[in-house]
């Protein structure tokens, strides 16, 4: 009893020496731990290809990459996503009958 | 009345025979017309040794109290979040998130525990848990490193020092080095702290 009445005196410390005769002797020591994780918000799209693109909100469309992957990540609350047509281009001159078209996506955290 | 004489001889008599020999005393003094002379005299010495536990975590006064208490921060770039890349530190008395443990007892095995109050939060509902702390032990000055009790959410673990010396004394140190493994992606927010949002970890020690 009369060491925990000393140990709420003394509180945390970095190093606690303690003696006695007769009775176990206790001792502590503290430290504090401080982890900073910082918002973040990450957009993805995986063509047909298999990779991300290296325009980040920019993708090169093909027929096939209808099959693409949108991937979104952020730790900051409820993510919202949106989608425009950005534009549309004429065939290349090998693709018949193909037309490349633009949409950008676009993502928001609070 | 002659009878209280009598008695009063009789205890003096008693008292005489009852007093230390000669060969105890501080000092002896002896004389004679011839022959080898000796003479003696006795010293008693007392060493009296205390019984102490000492515990060292970071900052901290050899084989006496200190009140700083070491405060290790990391700080998770954006790019890296859950990634699980292991974040360094900053802090603690050998900086870069390392700190000098140290634990020395003299009566017996030693009970040496941590204990946190709850995993690491951000105050405003999310957490990470202390398993989520890794710890790399390195010898120090002791030929055995002193090992690091596993850390528990809101509870405390212990493991038992076995003396290192004889019977009764364990002198046992090392240098403790904390990352964040950085597994998970967790909420933004700062987590833990100065003795706030269950950032402290407490390191005791009992002998019997």
């Amino acid at each position: 009893m009369t060491l925990a009445l000393c140990f709420s005196a003394s509180a945390e410390a970095g190093s606690r020496f303690e003696a006695g005769a007769s009775a176990p002797v206790f001792s502590r020591a503290s430290i504090d731990l401080t982890i900073v994780i910082p918002e973040f918000l990450r957009l993805g799209i995986v063509g047909s290809f298999g990779k991300i693109p290296n325009e980040t909100s920019r993708t090169s469309a093909s027929e096939t990459s209808r099959a693409g992957a949108l991937g979104v990540v952020g730790n900051g609350g409820t993510i919202v996503i949106a989608t425009s047509f950005v534009a549309s281009e004429p065939s290349q001159p090998l693709a018949v009958d193909t037309e490349i078209a633009t949409v950008a996506y676009a993502v928001a955290m609070p | 009345m002659v009878k209280n004489r009598i008695l009063g001889i009789a205890l003096a008599v008693a008292g005489i025979s009852a007093m230390p020999t000669a060969a105890n005393a501080e000092s002896k003094f002896v004389t004679a017309a011839s022959g080898t002379l000796t003479a003696s005299a006795n010293l008693d010495f007392t060493i009296t040794i205390p019984k102490f536990v000492y515990v060292r975590i970071g900052t901290g006064t050899n084989m006496a109290n200190n009140t700083t208490i070491d405060s290790l921060v990391y700080t998770v770039p954006a790019a890296n979040v859950g990634d699980g890349t292991a974040i360094s530190g900053t802090g603690g008395d050998l900086t870069a998130g390392k700190v000098t443990a140290r634990v020395i007892g003299n009566n017996g095995t030693i009970a040496f525990s941590t204990t946190t109050v709850g995993a690491l939060s951000n105050g405003a509902g999310d957490s990470i848990s202390w398993s989520q702390m890794n710890v790399a032990v390195a010898t120090n000055t002791t030929a055995t490193a002193l090992s690091h009790p596993a850390f528990a959410d809101g509870s405390s673990t212990s493991t038992n020092l076995t003396p290192t010396s004889g019977t009764k004394v364990t002198n046992l140190d090392a240098q403790w080095t904390f990352t964040y493994k950085n597994q998970n992606v967790v909420a933004a927010g700062t987590y833990g702290g100065v003795n706030t949002n269950n950032g402290r970890v407490t390191y005791a020690v009992s002998m019997p």
